[in-house]
């Protein structure tokens, strides 16, 4: 698939297992936000609830996508192997993938900094999904754009950070920034297959760190 | 002073009526949640809208009794906030 295929073969199979834990963290995150909106009715839980599921159904995308096309491609030989990795960079799976990720990611930016214009909202929302899908190359574009977000939310948490000192805020922080690092390792995978690698675990330890500080959270 | 946000202002008031066995008279859920009288009714009318406050009328007083949900936000309370704070929601 579209991000398997970047990586190394030995590593399919533990990407597969760790896609599916990154499904699980997040689909937990979104479930103790949707509690508590279920519980105050504040809409800022339903969005961060919405946001997380969104990143949820993303890579549980991926997973299923994953299945389908490593399956198909046990059976060709390297030459197809290579057209099929170009072309699945524009297929189906890819493209339901950015748009979850980027409204997951959206989400978090108008909760971050407040943003309640609708006009603004619906700016963004269609100048990143122009950038995503005009672009030529729909991996670099997808990686580069989720940067760009994720830098505004990890702005942000440092920000609250540094004004509160708390270690759970510095936990969310951590977070992001691992999550955006991870992002950036994805786009060296050109450089060498390992990048793949370097940038799942990364991305792993950034969803991992948050559920984490989601066990603690529930334990007080 | 700080400035309290909303949820510790919903766990005040909530707060302030367990503390009275679960109902409380207007003026005195005033004094304890240290609001201005609007901005309690406020806060009330959204409690209510949520089912966490309703209210029952005894003899010629009205007093503000403690929902199931309220209840339920109570138990929960300190995972909100920890959890709101983290995310800064």
């Amino acid at each position: 698939m579209i991000t398997f295929l970047h990586a190394p073969d030995w590593y399919v199979p533990f990407a597969a297992f760790f896609e599916l834990v990154l499904f699980l963290v997040t689909l937990g995150i979104a479930y103790y936000s949707y509690r508590i909106w279920k519980l105050t009715s504040e809409a800022n839980y339903l969005s961060f609830f919405a946001s997380f599921f969104l990143i949820a159904v993303s890579f549980l995308t991926r997973v299923v996508t994953n299945i389908i096309l490593s399956k198909d491609l046990v059976t060709f030989n390297q030459t197809v192997r290579e057209v099929v990795v170009a072309s699945s960079n524009l297929g189906i799976g890819y493209m339901f993938r950015s748009v979850f990720v980027f409204a997951a990611l959206m989400i978090l930016i108008i909760l971050a900094l407040k943003i309640t214009d609708r006009r603004v909202i619906s700016l963004l929302g269609i100048m990143v999904l122009l950038a995503s899908f005009i672009s030529f190359n729909a991996y670099v574009a997808f990686h580069i754009i989720s940067i760009v977000l994720l830098m505004y939310i990890v702005a942000y948490f440092y920000g609250r950070h540094t004004a509160r000192r708390s270690k759970s805020g510095l936990v969310v922080f951590v977070s992001f920034l691992l999550i955006t690092l991870s992002q950036a390792f994805y786009l060296l995978v050109f450089l060498s297959k390992a990048f793949f690698v370097v940038g799942h675990l990364t991305e792993l330890a950034g969803y991992l760190l948050l559920f984490v500080m989601l066990i603690l959270v529930l334990n007080r | 002073m700080i400035k309290r946000d909303k949820i510790s202002i919903i766990y005040d008031i909530l707060h302030a009526i367990q503390a009275k066995g679960g109902k409380i008279k207007p003026t005195h859920l005033l004094y304890k949640s240290n609001l201005s009288y609007q901005t309690m009714l406020r806060y009330l009318d959204e409690l209510m809208g949520k089912g966490m406050v309703y209210t029952v009328q005894e003899k010629k007083s009205k007093f503000y009794c403690i929902g199931d949900k309220g209840y339920q936000f109570l138990a929960e309370y300190k995972r909100i906030k920890e959890f709101t704070e983290s995310f800064g929601l």
